[in-house]
């Protein structure tokens, strides 16, 4: 079983500060990790260590490389990322945007090929984006800009994807689609998946792990079933859960205030 | 392979928004340089006085060139080919500016580096006067320069210490090194000599003037760094897409968003002072081209860096021609005439980008 993503004793540092600290996991090729926590908790900080753009402490291996010493371009070539916030100074439009995306594979002075602009338009043929391709990407939906974010990624072509929030805003149908595409990626092509969530749900369904921060520090790693029992989200998100079942159904966990609104 | 419908109605409205049509780079370029070419040899025939084209053709094949000739070729051929090459340099800063700092209003000047260049000039023309013994013509050129590198260094030395490596910090601490050396500009102009205190404001405004700047070596350094920060500008233009996708983003695609962009501030600041150098302070030329050509051609720096050099050329020309003429025979500082155009442009662009953050809210 080929390791993809392994973190010993990691922490995070924003200056001196430590802001991520003791996380400890490991990502299989072709797993999915959830990294899941209230906000501020440090999920989105975990994954800039994850990827070397802040400096750590503790072990750290991405396919085997350490991050910080692997250079931009290396990693760009190793890890793509959709980021939770889809901020853009000058509004490309779909195509463009999601044509960056082939830039690791380019030198700075060359053009994309007929292969980039093929791949580009693949993907976004495969996410529903056709009927916008030519239009700029402030002026599409949120859910399609999530989209276009998720496919500028895909184009990256990389062995692991991480994603920030990839359903967070989205309408329900449209969180759907966006899970059977990572379930896809996942069992078709082989992608290891590391995946920051919110929502308890979600993280059962798609992850084979998960951790669990809290103020920056790992309160649990390991599989949903334990990491995401009621006892633990009670202590991560400071509310108490319950779990709801229907028949043939399998368990939702819902916090007891909305179960208690429901009965 | 699955393909996912998309779960929004289709087709959408043909008001959504756009992009812009995307007709071919070469044809852009083609159609910007036909309209500089008429530009160029339109406006030079506009003047204080007449000069058509059947009197310079045949004063051209006079025997000594004709005075007809001479003076269209020298004060105003020249002189607008001259404006065109600073108009390009500026329409390249502004465009590459706007990119690292992730901002439309951006403009060369806003860092300081005008300041500085304009500080520099000051600082030799009254420590150097003409007529001392150590003054050297070199020196109006290397004064400004080393100003441009003095400010640029002095910037990057602030945002290192602060860690305001950040595009909004970048511009406050440009805003206040403006102030700064706008107050040392003042000193020199409490202790210059007359003379020079005025001769320095008429050059604080924009100086295209064919007599005192277009000499072949001004003309041809300018057209030298003018290729040479196209070539590379345009060579490293995916690198200013991904850099105005932010830095997290630009550094998730390969990029080294630190290391780029002092490159790339150094790069065109050196261009910044060389055409300060030139022509004094210019503003809002750098302002005004770079967005109108993204609003026209899109944001992709590939169409961006080369039309936005051939926008400038065009918008220099133009303004220089009005300064010529408008009120002629008297000639305005071409710095008044683009304030005068891009000073209500920059307004015009910051009620626009209120009023859509006000439609968001």
């Amino acid at each position: 079983m080929e390791t993809m993503l392994e973190a010993r004793s990691l922490s995070v540092l924003r200056g001196a500060a430590e802001t991520c600290s003791g996380v400890n996991l490991r990502v299989r090729r072709g797993g999915c990790h959830g990294i899941i926590g209230p906000n501020g908790s440090g999920k989105s900080t975990l994954l800039l260590g994850l990827r070397g753009l802040l400096p750590t402490r503790g072990d750290l291996a991405v396919a085997g490389i350490a991050p910080r010493s692997a250079g931009r371009a290396r990693m760009a070539r190793l890890v793509a990322v959709m980021p939770q916030r889809m901020e853009f100074a000058f509004p490309f439009t779909v195509e463009e945007m999601v044509l960056l995306g082939r830039s690791p594979h380019r030198r700075p002075w060359e053009a994309f090929r007929a292969e980039d602009r093929a791949r580009a338009r693949a993907l976004i043929e495969r996410l529903g984006l056709a009927p916008v391709a030519g239009m700029r990407v402030d002026a599409v939906s949120g859910g399609e800009r999530r989209k276009v974010f998720l496919a500028r990624a895909l184009a990256q072509d990389t062995p692991l994807l991480f994603l920030d929030e990839p359903t967070a805003g989205l309408d329900p149908a449209v969180q759907e689609e966006l899970v059977a595409l990572i379930e896809e990626l996942r069992q078709s092509e082989g992608r290891t998946v590391v995946v920051v969530l919110h929502d308890v749900r979600l993280a059962r369904r798609l992850c084979e792990r998960v951790t669990a921060l809290r103020a920056g520090v790992e309160l649990a790693e390991g599989v949903p079933e334990r990491v995401l029992a009621p006892d633990l989200l009670e202590a991560l998100f400071g509310v108490r859960w319950v779990e709801f079942s229907a028949a043939g159904r399998t368990p939702v966990l819902l916090p007891a205030a909305a179960e208690e609104k429901r009965s | 392979m699955t393909s996912y419908k998309s779960s929004l109605p289709e087709p959408r409205s043909p008001n959504a928004a756009r992009g812009p049509a995307g007709a071919g780079l070469d044809r852009l370029c083609c159609c910007y340089l036909l309209a500089l070419v008429v530009v160029l040899f339109g406006a030079s025939f506009l003047g204080s006085y007449r000069l058509t084209p059947a009197a310079v053709w045949d004063a051209f094949w006079q025997p000594d060139g004709g005075r007809a000739y001479a003076d269209w070729f020298d004060l105003r051929f020249r002189r607008l080919f001259f404006a065109g090459a600073v108009g390009g340099i500026l329409g390249l800063c502004g465009t590459v500016f706007q990119a690292l700092l992730r901002n439309p209003l951006a403009e060369p000047y806003i860092l300081g580096i005008s300041g500085a260049a304009s500080l520099g000039s000051m600082a030799v023309r009254f420590l150097l006067p003409a007529g001392s013994a150590l003054f050297a013509e070199g020196w109006l050129t290397i004064g400004p320069l080393a100003g441009a590198l003095a400010g640029t260094a002095l910037l990057l030395a602030v945002a290192r210490w602060g860690g305001l490596y950040d595009p909004p910090s970048l511009i406050l601490a440009g805003a206040v090194l403006t102030a700064i050396f706008g107050a040392l500009g003042l000193l020199f102009y409490t202790l210059a000599p007359e003379r020079q205190v005025v001769a320095t404001l008429l050059w604080l405004m924009g100086n295209i003037n064919a007599e005192a700047m277009v000499g072949t070596p001004h003309l041809r350094n300018l057209l030298l760094l003018l290729a040479a920060g196209g070539v590379g500008f345009f060579a490293f233009a995916r690198h200013l897409d991904l850099l105005s996708l932010g830095e997290e983003e630009a550094a998730d695609l390969g990029v080294s968003p630190r290391a780029l962009r002092v490159a790339l501030l150094i790069a065109a600041s050196l261009l910044t002072g060389a055409v300060v150098a030139a022509a004094g302070p210019i503003g809002f030329a750098g302002l005004v081209v770079p967005h109108i050509v993204r609003t026209l051609h899109g944001p992709g720096h590939d169409r961006l860096v080369p039309l936005s050099i051939l926008g400038g050329a065009i918008f220099l020309m133009l303004c220089d021609t009005a300064a010529r003429t408008c009120f002629a025979p008297h000639q305005l500082p071409i710095g008044v005439v683009t304030a005068l155009v891009g000073g209500p442009f920059f307004l015009f662009l910051l009620g626009t980008r209120r009023r859509g953050a006000l439609s968001v809210a």
